[in-house]
């Protein structure tokens, strides 16, 4: 579990974070979002041991991170703007961390080389951008870390590279339980692999949800009845959001979807479906309840 | 201090093949500066005649100082300058590294690069030494102290390298920060030194520019390899620093904030060190460049100075040229440097008026120039006056001195140097550059004080005793030289010559223009001392006169075959070649021959005018010795 505790950083006497307090469960996909500056990089950079928070703390599984090696050796961070040595191969890149983190597979590493397809024996710095984040993620999974952490990890990967990665990763959070925490200004590009959301906004968690709960909890509904819309049924039911097409209602609505159901059901509407919302529906939705434009804070 | 097991090999691979390169450019560069010269002597018939004497630095000492100058700095600022970009430090930094660890194990990695190359120079050498038995051109010592001046020096600049790498963000800025921490303490030193002598009226700069300031800089000290003066005790203190900052640098490095990377300065607080820091130097360094001019450009240059140092700090500081905004933090500045500028230019320390008490000095030491205060040559023809009447004389003059002020258009000026050691313990040095002419009332009761002269001349301390030869070395021209060996001879001479001098007048110590030469005293010792010989010595004279020996010993007009006055209306260049360009012309020249006349000048002691008159006098079959002389006395020989 990693666990953040009023956590503030501070750049040129500029806070970029303020106070940020959440929890990761391990074994989960937290998906990190918010739009560019919001302070997600800074976030990540401190979680894995690179920056120092000048307040808060920072505890995996009850240690600090913050030059603990026995914590940084089943972490593994990949950046937005990747690293390699320069003129090392990819071997050569292997063997630099076969020699730093005492849980790489050398197996896995020879059994991705099938997945990946690339050339070991040819210099990482010769490999196209995208090619280069592959090596990233093809080095960080042979090392079988614990916890991965990735900073917009899906720029500059086509979408059959981009499925091949999240499939890997998923397989691993099965397998063994990693943990892996995603940045991203794009909702879009994590919804389908992350359990949790944070969203980051000036350097303060503005909301944290369960995915699986959110989806559960919020339906998008469409209703018509023969004569109007029973009062007491709107009453019964918490809806967030109401358009109407005709004579047909659309209803966004909270609450168990059988219990939504079964209220519903009970007026006996002409027409009724049930709906599966997108993750950004929900946001916009739940956001614009309180009183922010989802649009401005998730790109 | 650390495991063994900590050090990462594949760290260590990384960091060979990375800087690797530095190492074997070190080593070649040694190996082409040292064996391989000698062995190229040593095919070649030319004898050696060089670097026996001062050791295995003579040996192409140009490229040793280059490479032990830049290579430690080169390797310091590439070993870690993952520090200084940030995709860099950020993975470097993720990895499961401590930074202790990274740090111990980068330094000794470049310990090793370093040192390496060293050693093996040294053993190269070593083993030429021994193979074609060198001993004739240098020593095993010579190989040590190589090794171990070359070792300090060049682990102290990595040191400091990495130290400074610790505190910037920038790989330029680590680099020129690095030489520029070299230097600092010694330029600072020296550029505070020429701004004390501008404004305060008595400094001595010379003084204080003679104390050893290349030991305040490393990279200056190096000439001290060269000259073999690097003792041994100064290789310890190298290392001794080079460890404190191994240990600081280490320090600072834990705390460093590795965001900051991509910023020149990476610590607040050490910012406006830097930046007034600058701002003070090139305040200074403008200062000096208008040195020689009067105070309005003097003060010009100190402002133009501030202003650009200030400038180039915020520019380094906020990485854009446009800082037009950031003023503010250089009115506090000038306020500052205003305030310290009032203090100076109207002494309100009190320095320019303060002359000590004759009843608190000890003892004071009075010459024409610092150069041989605090000097141990045992007969250097200076030392401290101890007795009261001539402590309250020179109090006298200092005071005389300190109320007529500077005057820097005045002619006929010289040194006065003044060094008081006070009962307390303390040491008050001043230098002044004063008319003599004005000064003579003053000059003279010391001058003409025992005590003084017996400093001047040391020989007047000698046992004739112990006296083995003394020699006229009068004409060089002549290869007969006098020469008086008789000990009861040199006792007489002796006793003459002391009376003469005790009994010298100030008038008399000013040489005439006829004087030339020196006696010089062959000691049992083996040590030589010499006195000018001088036509005013009246007891010696008339001794060598009764021996027949005067004719030699002394230029009179029957040596001389003429003299040659000229008239040069603008005076500038070499003395000598001003006079021979104007004798070459047909104007304003006139040729003595009158042997009365020659005599008035050989007798006479007004030199030095500044009429643009020039004497010649041409002793037979020898150059002739040029002066300047005074219109009174042309006005008196020609005519």
């Amino acid at each position: 579990m990693i666990k953040l505790q009023e956590v503030t950083k501070t750049f040129h006497k500029q806070q970029v974070l303020h106070d940020i307090t959440f929890q990761i469960k391990g074994g989960s996909i937290y998906g990190l979002l918010g739009s560019n500056g919001a302070g997600k990089t800074t976030l990540l950079k401190i979680i894995v041991g690179i920056l120092k928070q000048e307040q808060g703390s920072v505890q995996i599984e009850g240690q600090q991170v913050f030059e603990n090696i026995d914590v940084k050796k089943q972490m593994i961070f990949i950046p937005d703007s990747l690293y390699f040595f320069p003129h090392y191969t990819i071997e050569q890149m292997a063997k630099f961390y076969q020699n730093i983190y005492p849980s790489w597979n050398q197996e896995r590493f020879v059994e991705l080389r099938e997945v990946f397809g690339l050339n070991i024996k040819k210099k990482v710095s010769q490999f196209s951008k995208g090619m280069r984040r592959q090596v990233a993620f093809w080095l960080a999974l042979s090392a079988m870390p614990a916890i991965l952490v990735l900073d917009e990890p899906f720029d500059g990967l086509d979408p059959v590279v981009r499925r091949k990665v999240k499939n890997l990763l998923i397989q691993d959070v099965a397998d063994r339980k990693m943990t892996v925490i995603i940045s991203s200004h794009n909702l879009r590009e994590v919804e389908d692999i992350c359990d949790y959301v944070g969203i980051l906004h000036e350097g303060s968690i503005l909301l944290e949800k369960d995915l699986d709960e959110l989806k559960a909890d919020i339906h998008k509904v469409q209703i018509a009845f023969r004569n109007h819309v029973p009062a007491a049924l709107k009453n019964e039911l918490s809806i967030l959001h109401e358009e109407k097409r005709g004579s047909v209602r659309l209803w966004i609505v909270r609450g168990a979807e059988t219990e939504v159901s079964k209220k519903i059901e009970s007026y006996q509407p002409i027409v009724y479906d049930l709906l599966p919302l997108t993750l950004e529906e929900i946001f916009v939705y739940e956001m614009g309840g309180a009183g922010y434009n989802v649009e401005n804070i998730l790109v | 201090m650390w495991k063994t097991s900590s050090f990462k090999k594949e760290v260590t691979k990384q960091n060979f093949r990375s800087v690797g390169w530095i190492g074997i450019i070190y080593l070649i560069g040694l190996l082409f500066a040292m064996p391989l010269r000698i062995m190229m002597e040593l095919s070649s018939d030319r004898p050696f005649q060089f670097f026996h004497e001062n050791g295995l630095f003579q040996i192409n000492f140009e490229i040793q100082q280059v490479m032990i100058i830049i290579i430690p700095v080169l390797l310091g600022v590439f070993l870690f300058r993952y520090l200084q970009v940030k995709e860099t430090s950020d993975f470097v930094h993720s990895l499961p590294l401590k930074r202790t660890e990274l740090y111990h194990n980068n330094v000794w990695n470049g310990v090793v690069i370093l040192v390496t190359p060293i050693i093996i120079n040294a053993a190269l050498m070593a083993i030429l030494y021994i193979s074609f038995d060198l001993s004739y051109v240098y020593t095993w010592e010579d190989i040590w102290y190589w090794l171990g001046g070359t070792l300090s020096v060049t682990l102290l600049l990595f040191f400091a390298a990495i130290f400074v790498g610790m505190v910037t963000g920038l790989t330029a800025v680590h680099g020129v920060l690095t030489y520029i921490m070299l230097l600092f303490p010694a330029g600072i030193t020296v550029l505070l030194y020429f701004a004390m002598n501008q404004f305060l009226y008595g400094f001595s700069e010379n003084y204080y520019m003679d104390q050893n300031l290349e030991q305040l800089s490393p990279l200056v000290d190096t000439l001290n390899l060269y000259h073999a003066s690097f003792p041994a005790s100064r290789m310890y203190i190298y290392l001794a620093i080079g460890a404190v900052l191994y240990g600081l640098a280490l320090k600072i490095y834990q705390h460093r904030n590795m965001e900051m990377a991509g910023q020149a300065i990476v610590y607040g607080v050490l910012r406006p060190i830097f930046k007034y820091g600058l701002t003070l130097c090139m305040m200074l360094v403008g200062g000096l460049y208008f040195h020689n001019h009067d105070t309005s450009w003097m003060l010009f240059g100190y402002m133009a100075g501030a202003v650009l140092g200030y400038a180039i700090a915020e520019m380094v500081l906020q990485k854009t040229w446009r800082v037009f905004d950031a003023w503010k933090g250089f009115i506090g500045y000038a306020a500052a440097a205003g305030l310290v500028f009032l203090l100076l230019q109207f002494d309100l320390t009190g320095f320019e008026q303060r002359v000590p008490a004759a009843a608190n000095i000890e003892r004071v030491f009075i010459e024409d120039g610092s150069h041989s205060y605090q000097s141990n040559h045992p007969y250097n023809e200076s030392g401290y006056l101890n007795k009261s009447e001539n402590i309250q004389a020179v109090t006298k003059l200092h005071k005389q001195v300190v109320s007529s002020g500077s005057d820097e258009y005045q002619t006929g000026r010289r040194n006065l140097f003044l060094a008081y050691e006070m009962k307390s313990g303390e040491t008050m040095v001043r230098e002044y550059m004063i008319p003599e002419q004005d000064y003579q009332a003053y000059l003279e009761p010391i001058y003409e004080s025992l005590e003084y002269k017996a400093l001047k001349y040391p020989v007047m301390n000698v046992d004739p005793q112990n006296i083995d030869l003394i020699r006229f070395y009068t004409d060089s021209a002549r290869p007969d030289e006098l020469v008086v060996g008789e000990p009861d001879e040199i006792e007489t001479l002796m006793s003459r010559l002391k009376q003469d001098l005790q009994a010298e007048t100030y008038e008399d110590m000013i040489p005439s223009l006829g004087d030339r030469g020196d006696i010089s005293f062959m000691l049992e010792s083996g040590m030589e001392i010499y006195i000018p010989m001088k036509r005013s010595y009246d007891q010696l004279n008339e001794w060598l006169k009764q021996k027949g020996l005067y004719e030699e010993a002394v230029l009179t007009d029957e040596d001389v075959s003429k003299a040659v006055i000229v008239h040069q209306n603008e005076p500038g260049g070499p003395i000598f070649n001003e006079f021979k360009s104007a004798a070459a012309s047909n104007e304003h020249v006139w040729t003595v021959k009158d042997n009365k006349k020659i005599k008035l000048l050989l007798n006479s002691k007004e030199y030095q005018g500044q009429g643009g008159y020039f004497v010649g006098i041409y002793p037979k079959g020898g150059e002739p010795m040029i002066y300047r002389i005074s219109e009174d006395l042309v006005a008196r020989v020609v005519n």
